[in-house]
């Protein structure tokens, strides 16, 4: 009895902490910093983050294999009209390596979880690159994004667009 | 099964048994319900989790929970008449169902393998996420896994229960 006593108390001690865990972002990029100028590939071309300045940009970096992406490009997709009504720009990219685990391609992933914005003028879908994800995701976090202003600077660092839709509405709109 | 049968009829004759396993099933099934759809939140427990909840995880909350509902209470009857109850396993069955989904989309496994690889460099890189992808792709496994320790548990417990009843001199 004292064991499952035990382990229920500590589950239940240790759900706070799992429930404030968010991919609070180290080394080279950080909170308020503009963002690095460095190249993703999209459509087989490297792509620099720096087109995207002049624009809000949700840049979300994912691995295939993960629940939490899947569902996270399902709730993105549902919010196409806002960010396509605020003018932002949404970058989508496949970690590098797809994070160390086999899962289907970004095609493929975007046509199942995304279909209504693979042809959106406002989406962009590729892969990190091995010096991109250096800076941008070096602890190689399955699911994070980055909340990039117009200005260039970084708004908000987060995981999970699923579960932190209305941070990333509040930043669309304001 | 005849065994489970006289187990739960020796057990649910009292009122209070019969108490502590719907209180069990209500608790353990709320615990599952905001934790198992943590593999679609990042991890982010509590009410916003419940919005995730699909058919598969509300099936598997429900026999967990189930099975916990059925082992508290034959845990405490053995208890109450000073045999020792097994609780080993199905703390080991409730530890695998809870944990498996907030490990395998959070930041708690990079976070852990970045420190490690500090110490062990091999671990630098993307072993990490061969960790959580293994995780992610493997619930129902890990589900499974758990689920059986918790018949185990139940196994274990409905024996002891059973030995008590045939040797009790009334």
């Amino acid at each position: 009895m004292k064991a499952l006593l035990k382990t229920s108390v500590y589950i239940l001690a240790a759900l706070p902490a799992f429930a404030l865990m968010s991919p609070v972002q180290a080394a080279a990029v950080a909170k308020g910093m503009h963002a690095p100028s460095t190249s993703f590939i999209a459509a087989g071309k490297p792509v620099s983050v720096h087109v995207y300045h002049g624009h809000k940009t949700i840049l979300w970096m994912f691995s295939t294999w993960c629940p939490t992406c899947e569902a996270s490009a399902v709730a993105l997709a549902e919010k196409q009209a806002d960010f396509a009504k605020y003018g932002v720009q949404v970058v989508v990219l496949e970690n590098y390596q797809n994070g160390g685990y086999p899962g289907p391609s970004i095609g493929e992933f975007a046509l199942k979880y995304a279909p209504r914005v693979v042809q959106a003028k406002n989406w962009t879908f590729g892969e990190a690159t091995q010096g991109f994800a250096k800076i941008y995701n070096p602890k190689a976090y399955p699911d994070l994004y980055y909340l990039i202003g117009a200005d260039g600077v970084i708004d908000e660092i987060s995981g999970a667009p699923s579960a932190t839709l209305d941070t990333i509405l509040k930043f669309a709109k304001g | 099964m005849k065994t489970i049968l006289q187990a739960l009829r020796a057990v649910f004759t009292s009122r209070s048994y019969w108490i502590i396993g719907v209180a069990s099933f209500l608790g353990f099934l709320a615990l599952y319900l905001i934790t198992l759809p943590a593999t679609f939140t990042g991890g982010r427990i509590g009410i916003i989790a419940l919005r995730f909840v699909n058919v598969e995880l509300l099936i598997w909350s429900v026999l967990m929970a189930g099975l916990l509902a059925v082992l508290m209470p034959f845990t405490i009857y053995l208890l109450r008449r000073g045999y020792k109850a097994r609780t080993g396993t199905a703390a080991g069955g409730l530890i695998v169902g809870i944990v498996t989904p907030l490990l395998c989309c959070t930041p708690v496994i990079p976070i852990v393998f970045s420190f490690v690889a500090g110490v062990f460099p091999v671990l630098a890189g993307s072993a990490g996420g061969i960790v959580q992808g293994f995780l992610a792709t493997h619930e129902t496994l890990f589900f499974s896994a758990a689920t059986t320790l918790l018949v185990y548990a139940l196994f274990q417990n409905t024996r002891k229960i059973s030995e008590e009843a045939c040797c009790r001199i009334l």
